[in-house]
């Protein structure tokens, strides 16, 4: 396996773990989407930089290391995704900030047009290494990886903020420390690009030594990080769900019971309930609950006291 | 066959009360003052919210008055049901129910009694899904003490 390869088993894992989250319990916030697309791009991004798959697309396209441009798209998708991500958690986000949006498309143009002067044309997997000494393939990495470090601190940034206003756990250190590496990985990568195009081969290999294990230590830590917030919350929401699964089974009697004896109906069984609404069906549920129950002259059922009460006061 | 159409026009029913709730450009998220805040801007008043001895089983009601507007809910409702009968109340609001704008002096009212009691409304079915999609914006359907933030 490349070094790449390595690098993208942590975010294989985060995708995993979303994947099966949003199986069973259908419901994610946006910054959790967008999350979930930034692993997609940057697993495949990442994963897709090995001989087989090389081999295959040089075939397909007869353009010998389309995937190494393909990657790299997918990266650039993939780190706009993450800031996606992190806006969508704003309390007022902005998700078409037309900046945004030009600032990632320029860059994928800017990737396709520097590709299509690098003269490359054998596959292969080490695409820096082979043809780093053009400018063209210089400038070409300088860009992606300059987007990829603009992206990343700026969302360390937007998580520290959030540390400040203690919105967020110390979960997220590792995220931040990361953030710090890939920034660190950017220089080194720009630097290396930089030395290669001047032929400068002791600098070229030192520069080398350090690249692979800033590049697994800043993957491995940013997907530690983005675990810390997600995997808690995965877990409390899935057992959540499992609760209010039995809660349904246990109320829904009840609430027919209270609808035989007060002579009203409400909308709960009218409403056609998708799995992923199950927070809305035990709310409604429970209004209902009170709501025949007064109408009938009873008491809420014991059983339904701890879903039709609510401590956290919302004015 | 019928069955099937019901479900449909269930569905149809709850689209309508999410594009509705949608189409009045709330912020995503917004705390329950800041959405009567909003009603208030809505229908040109102020409205004072608060709990009052209702009559029978009423468990809530919207009095316009010229000045300001009155909404009452009963004081032995649950927190949440308190919740969801002021979200209704503003779902009349915000869907310029006229059958909200009562005088003054009236005591029945239309709105969350006249869904409790008159549950063959199809109206208030309506107002009733459009409050529970206001419910969604207001996090009242959140986990608690659970915010919403980065990658959660």
């Amino acid at each position: 396996m490349t070094l790449h390869v390595w690098g993208s088993l942590p975010v294989w894992f985060i995708l995993l773990v979303l994947v099966a989250r949003l199986w069973l319990v259908r419901t994610q916030s946006a910054s959790v989407t967008w999350l979930m697309v930034c692993c997609a791009f940057v697993a495949v991004g990442l994963t897709i930089n090995q001989s087989d798959v090389l081999t295959f697309l040089a075939t397909v396209t007869h353009e010998p290391n389309v995937a190494d441009l393909l990657g790299r798209c997918l990266m650039v998708c993939g780190l706009f995704a993450l800031a996606q991500s992190v806006e969508a958690a704003a309390s007022s986000a902005n998700l078409l900030r037309p900046s945004r949006l030009i600032g990632c498309v320029a860059v994928l143009v800017a990737l396709v047009v520097l590709f299509s002067l690098i003269d490359a044309p054998h596959p292969t997997s080490s695409f820096m290494a082979e043809y780093g000494d053009q400018w063209p393939t210089a400038v070409y990495s300088a860009v992606e990886m300059t987007y990829i470090a603009i992206v990343i601190a700026r969302s360390a940034l937007a998580v520290l903020r959030a540390f400040r206003t203690g919105d967020l756990g110390r979960t997220y250190w590792p995220f931040v420390i990361g953030a710090g590496a890939m920034v660190l990985l950017a220089v080194i990568a720009v630097a290396l690009d930089a030395v290669h195009v001047l032929g400068a081969d002791a600098a070229v290999q030192v520069l080398s030594a350090v690249y692979a294990p800033v590049f697994l230590t800043s993957m491995v830590l940013l997907a530690v990080g983005a675990a810390g917030g997600v995997l808690p919350d995965a877990a409390r929401e899935f057992r959540d769900w499992r609760r209010t699964r039995r809660r349904f089974r246990v109320l829904e009697p009840e609430l027919r019971r209270l609808e035989t004896q007060s002579g009203n109906h409400g909308l709960y069984f009218t409403i056609v309930w998708q799995r992923r609404q199950w927070r809305s069906r035990l709310h409604r549920l429970s209004v209902e609950l009170e709501d025949r129950a007064r109408e009938a002259g009873q008491d809420v059922p014991a059983v339904a006291a701890p879903t039709t009460g609510r401590t956290r006061e919302t004015t | 066959m019928t069955a099937f159409r019901d479900r449909l026009g269930a569905i149809r029913r709850q689209s309508d009360a999410r594009r509705r709730v949608e189409r009045l450009g709330l912020p995503r998220r917004l705390s329950l003052p800041e959405l009567v805040e909003r009603a208030e801007s809505a229908l040109g008043k102020p409205i004072a919210v608060r709990t009052a001895d209702l009559p029978g089983d009423l468990s809530a009601r919207l009095i316009q008055r010229a000045d300001h507007a009155l909404l009452e809910t009963r004081p032995d409702l649950s927190e949440r049901s308190r919740v969801a009968c002021v979200l209704h109340e503003l779902a009349h609001v915000f869907m310029d129910d006229r059958g909200c704008d009562h005088q003054a002096y009236t005591g029945l009212l239309t709105g969350r009694t006249a869904f409790t009691r008159s549950l063959d409304t199809p109206h208030e079915h309506e107002v009733e899904l459009v409050a529970d999609q206001l419910a969604l914006r207001i996090g009242l359907l959140d986990p608690d003490g659970q915010q919403p933030g980065i990658f959660r």
